[in-house]
C-alpha cells in the first residue's frame, strides 16, 4: 500500500521532521485558512503564499518528484470540478464561444484561483503529513484538546487499517478472479463486507484479550515525549506574522496581483 | 464528498468546524458512559474495516470506467448506535484528509458535518423511526434504505448549501442542490442496497453481533418517531411554500456581503438542468422540500434525543439500556 | 508453595455448548520448560487463556505463583504472567513498537523513567533494539513475533506462556526465536504443532486432547512413542540431520 511510503517519509530527518508536531500542526491550519479566504476573482492572489510553503519543503528535504506526483493526482480531480466555471460563472467578458458554449474571463479566473488554492493547501498537508509520523501527531491533536476516546480510535484506526486494507485486498482480487462479470461484483461485494466486518469484530475480541493480559483498565497510557523549544515558536511566529502582514496588505488594497 | 479547502472560505469553515468539534465530542462523551472497555478496541477495528470498505471499488455498471464506494456511515449507525457511529466517520475523515488528501484540513469541519452528524444521526433517527414502524427485520430493510437515501440527498445538499455559502458556487443554489442532490440520492440507493445486503449476510452469521432493542424501547421510538415526522412534515412544507423567495433572499444578502455574486446564466453542461428548473420550480420546491423536512427531523430527533435516554453503545449481542 | 501453576480438574465450556476442557490437572515447577501438544480443537488456547484469568473455568481450582486465579488477584497475576497470543498483529495493537512495549510497565503504574528502561531492555533482550520508533505494520513476520514477546518480557514476569510461536515463520526467523527462548530464564509453557522446537528446548510435553491430559511426562520419551503421538494426531519430529 502506498500509505507506508508517506510514513517511510516521515522517520528521515530534517529541520522540519525535527519541529514539535504541534507547531506543524498550528502551521497547516493557519496556512490553509490564509490561503482559503482569498477570493476567486483574483487567481494570482495566492502567489503572494507561496514563498513560506517553499521554504518549508525546502528545509524538509522530501523528494521533490514524489511531491509533484502526488500533489498533481489530486489535483486531477479538484481540475474536474473548477472545469465548469468557466462556463457557467458568468463574470466578466466573454474570452470565447465553443459552439453554443461561451467560454467567461471571470469563470477562468475562478478556475485558476480553485486550482491555485487547490494546490498550495493540498501541498501544505502533504509537508505536514510526510514529516511527521502519524502517532506523534495524534499526541499533538490529543494536546490541543480532542476527546481521549477519539484519540483513541484513530490511534487503533492507524494501526490496523493498513492490516485490514490488505485482507479487503486480497478478498477483493479473489472476487475479482473469479467474478470477471461486472454485474456479479454487485451481489457478491455485501457478503465480502459482511465477512470483513464480521472478522473484524473477531479481531477486536482476541486484541481486547492482549490488552487486558497486559494490564489494561480502561484507560490507555502512553508516554508524552513532546517538547517546544524556541525553534518551534520561533517558525510559528514567523508564518503567523507573515501570513498577517499579507493579508493586512490585501485588505487594505497594497496588493497588486 | 469530500470537500477540499478550495471550495469553502473560513466564514463557513469555521462554524462547521465548532459544530463538528462539538458533536463529535457529546458522541465521545455518550459512546464511552455505558460502555465497557471493550468499546475502544472494537471501534477502532470497525473503523479501519469501513476504511478498508471504502476502499473496494464497485464498478458502475452503467457507465464504464466510474466506480463507486460505500460510505458505511448508515451501516455503522445500524450496528453500533449513532454515537459510535459519529466518531468513527469523524475519525475516518480525519485519517483521509491528513494521509490521503482526501478532503482539506479546514473543510473537515464541513465534511464531518456532512458525511457524519447527518449522515449518522439523521440516518439513524430514520432508521429507527422506520424499524420502530414495520416489525422484523422487513422494517430494518426498510428504515435502512430510506436512511440511506434521506442522509446521502441530505449531505449532498448541504455541501452545495456550504459552498455555495462560500461564494465559489460557479451555478445557482438550485442548479447545485438539485444537481448534487439528485446524484447522491442515486449513490443513496446504491449505499441502501449494500448495507441491507450485508446486514442480512451478517444476521445470518452471526446475529450476536447485532444490538437488539426490547419491547419498551421499541414503543417509545415509535410514538417518538410518528409525532416528530408530523412535525417534520408540517416545517417542510412550510419551509417549501416560502421557498420560491430563498434564491433571491440569498441572492441579496450575499450582494449585500459584496460576496461573487454566483451568476444566473445557465450555459454550458449544466443547461438541461438549469433549464428544468426554471421551468419547473415544484421540482426544485420539491428537493427543497425535502431537504428542509430531512433537516427538521433531523433537528427534533436530536433534541428528543438531548432530552430523553438513548441507547448506549454496549457490547454487541447484549440488550441495550431503554 | 513452589509450584509455578497448579491446575486441579479444569473444566470449561463455550457459549454455543462446546466443552473445551473436561478435567485437566497437571502441576509445572518453577524454571521448567513446558511443551502443550495436540491436534487442533483439543483446548490447548482455551487452557492458555485460562493461566491470566481471560477465561474462567467453570469447575475446577488454578493457582498461579501461589494464587488462586480469581477477580481479586488479576492485576498482580498479569504482571506474573505474560501470554504471547498466536497472532503478533493482535498484540501489537500500539501506533509504535515504543508504546507497545511500553504499555505492560505502565499500567503496571511505573515510573516513566522505569518504564523506557524496561523498554529498551526488552526491546535488546528480543534483538529489536534501536526499533523503538518503528510502526508494527512495518516489521517482518518474525521481528512482529520477537515484538510481540517484548511487550511481554517488558512486565519482568516469572512465567511465559506462548500460543504458536513459530507458527508461519521462515526457517532462519525460527532459529533465532528458539535461541531466543532457550535463553529466557522464565519458566516456560508452550503450546505448538513444532516438535522439532519441543523436542530442542522442552524438558517435558504435556498432550492435550479432547479437553483431557492425555500424557504427561518427559519429552525424550513421549517423542519416542509413536503409537502414542499417533492416537492423539501428532507425528514424531524429523530427525536432527533431515532438519535443516
Amino acid at each position: 500500500m502506498h500509505h507506508a511510503y508517506i510514513d517511510h517519509l516521515s522517520t528521515l530527518d530534517s529541520p522540519v521532521h525535527r519541529l514539535d508536531p504541534r507547531a506543524k500542526l498550528a502551521c497547516a491550519l493557519l496556512y490553509c485558512a490564509a490561503v482559503a479566504s482569498l477570493p476567486v476573482s483574483r487567481p494570482l492572489l495566492p502567489a503572494w503564499c507561496v514563498p513560506p510553503l517553499a521554504a518549508a519543503v525546502a528545509a524538509s528535504r522530501l523528494p521533490l518528484r514524489y511531491l509533484a506526483r502526488r500533489c498533481l493526482m489530486l489535483c486531477a480531480f479538484a481540475a474536474s470540478v473548477a472545469l465548469f466555471f468557466p462556463f457557467t460563472l458568468a463574470r466578466g467578458d466573454v474570452a470565447a464561444a465553443i459552439g453554443p458554449l461561451k467560454v467567461y474571463t471571470g469563470g477562468l479566473a475562478a478556475a485558476g484561483s480553485i486550482l491555485f488554492r487547490f494546490a498550495l493547501t493540498t501541498l501544505a498537508v502533504l509537508v505536514l503529513a510526510c514529516t511527521t509520523p502519524f502517532p506523534r501527531l495524534l499526541r499533538a491533536m490529543q494536546w490541543f484538546g480532542l476527546p481521549r476516546l477519539f484519540i483513541m480510535v484513530l490511534a487503533f484506526l492507524y494501526r490496523y487499517l493498513f492490516v485490514l486494507v490488505d485482507e479487503a485486498d486480497r478478498i477483493a482480487r479473489a472476487r475479482d478472479s473469479r467474478c470477471p462479470s461486472r454485474r456479479g461484483r454487485w451481489t457478491v461485494t455485501p457478503a465480502i463486507l459482511g465477512m470483513l466486518f464480521v472478522r473484524s469484530v473477531d479481531r477486536s475480541d482476541r486484541i481486547y484479550a492482549a490488552m487486558l493480559s497486559r494490564g489494561f483498565d480502561g484507560a490507555v497510557r502512553v508516554l508524552d515525549g513532546l517538547a517546544f523549544r524556541r525553534a518551534d515558536a520561533a517558525v510559528l511566529a514567523g508564518l503567523a506574522i507573515y501570513l498577517s502582514l499579507f493579508l493586512a496588505a490585501f485588505l487594505g488594497g497594497w496588493c497588486p496581483a | 464528498m469530500h470537500m477540499p479547502d478550495a471550495l469553502i472560505t473560513p466564514a463557513v469553515a469555521v462554524p462547521a468546524i465548532a459544530i463538528a468539534g462539538g458533536a463529535v465530542a457529546w458522541s465521545c462523551r455518550r459512546a464511552s458512559s455505558k460502555a465497557d472497555d471493550r468499546a475502544v478496541p472494537l471501534m477502532g477495528v470497525i473503523g479501519a474495516f469501513v476504511f478498508a470498505a471504502q476502499m473496494i471499488n464497485i464498478p458502475v455498471v452503467v457507465l464504464p470506467g466510474v466506480s463507486w464506494h460505500v460510505l458505511g456511515a448508515v451501516l455503522m449507525a445500524v450496528l453500533l448506535g449513532p454515537h459510535a457511529a459519529l466518531v468513527l466517520m469523524a475519525a475516518i475523515l480525519t485519517v483521509q484528509a491528513l494521509l490521503l488528501g482526501d478532503g482539506g484540513l479546514l473543510a473537515l469541519g464541513c465534511n464531518v458535518v456532512n458525511m457524519g452528524v447527518i449522515c449518522c444521526y439523521l440516518g439513524y433517527g430514520v432508521f429507527s423511526a422506520a424499524a420502530s414502524l414495520i416489525d422484523g427485520p422487513r422494517g430494518r430493510a426498510a428504515g435502512i434504505v430510506l436512511a440511506c437515501v434521506v442522509s446521502s440527498t441530505a449531505a449532498a445538499v448541504a455541501a452545495a448549501v456550504e459552498v455555495h455559502l462560500s461564494g465559489t458556487n460557479p451555478v445557482t443554489l438550485w442548479t447545485a442542490a438539485l444537481a448534487m442532490g439528485s446524484v447522491h440520492f442515486v449513490f443513496g440507493i446504491g449505499e441502501a442496497l449494500m448495507t441491507v445486503a450485508a446486514v442480512a449476510f451478517i444476521e445470518r452469521v452471526r446475529p450476536a453481533v447485532l444490538p437488539v432493542h426490547t419491547q419498551a424501547e421499541k414503543a417509545a421510538v415509535r410514538r417518538f418517531a410518528l409525532g416528530s415526522l408530523a412535525l417534520s412534515l408540517a416545517i417542510g412544507g412550510v419551509v417549501s411554500f416560502w421557498a420560491s423567495s430563498l434564491p433571491d433572499g440569498l441572492e441579496h444578502v450575499m450582494d449585500k456581503f459584496g460576496w461573487p455574486e454566483a451568476g444566473g446564466a445557465f450555459g454550458g453542461l449544466l443547461a438541461p438542468i438549469g433549464r428544468a428548473a426554471e421551468s419547473a420550480p415544484f421540482i426544485g420546491n420539491a428537493i427543497v422540500g425535502l431537504a428542509a423536512t430531512a433537516a427538521a427531523f433531523g433537528i427534533v430527533l436530536a433534541a428528543g434525543a438531548a432530552i430523553s435516554r438513548r441507547p448506549k453503545l454496549g457490547r454487541p449481542g447484549q440488550p441495550l439500556d431503554v | 508453595m513452589s509450584h509455578a501453576i497448579a491446575a486441579r480438574d479444569l473444566a470449561f465450556t463455550y457459549h454455543d455448548g462446546t466443552a473445551a476442557l473436561r478435567g485437566v490437572s497437571f502441576e509445572v515447577v518453577r524454571g521448567e520448560t513446558v511443551a502443550l501438544v495436540g491436534p487442533n480443537g483439543s483446548g490447548k488456547t482455551t487452557l492458555l487463556l485460562h493461566l491470566n484469568g481471560i477465561l474462567r473455568p467453570a469447575a475446577g481450582t488454578l493457582h498461579v505463583c501461589g494464587r488462586s486465579v480469581g477477580p481479586a488477584a488479576l492485576p498482580e497475576i498479569r504482571s506474573k504472567v505474560g501470554v504471547v497470543f498466536q497472532h503478533a498483529d493482535d498484540q501489537l495493537f500500539m501506533p509504535t513498537v515504543f508504546d507497545d512495549v511500553a504499555f505492560g510497565p505502565l499500567h503496571m503504574g511505573l515510573p516513566p523513567g522505569e518504564v523506557r528502561e524496561r523498554v529498551a531492555r526488552a526491546l535488546e533482550q528480543v534483538g529489536l533494539a534501536g526499533f523503538e520508533a518503528r510502526a508494527p505494520h512495518h516489521l517482518s513476520g518474525g521481528e512482529k513475533k520477537v515484538a510481540a514477546i517484548a511487550t511481554v518480557l517488558s512486565m519482568s514476569p516469572q512465567i511465559l506462556v506462548m500460543d504458536e510461536p513459530t507458527g508461519s515463520l521462515d526457517h532462519r526467523s525460527r532459529r533465532r526465536l528458539i535461541g531466543l527462548l532457550a535463553s529466557l530464564p522464565q519458566t516456560l509453557l508452550i503450546a505448538t504443532h513444532d516438535l522439532g522446537l519441543v523436542a530442542e528446548i522442552c524438558r517435558r510435553t504435556i498432550i492435550l486432547d479432547a479437553g483431557r491430559v492425555a500424557a504427561d511426562g518427559p519429552t525424550a520419551a513421549i517423542l519416542a512413542d509413536a503409537p502414542l503421538l499417533a492416537r492423539h494426531g501428532l507425528e514424531p519430529p524429523a530427525p536432527p540431520a533431515a532438519r535443516t
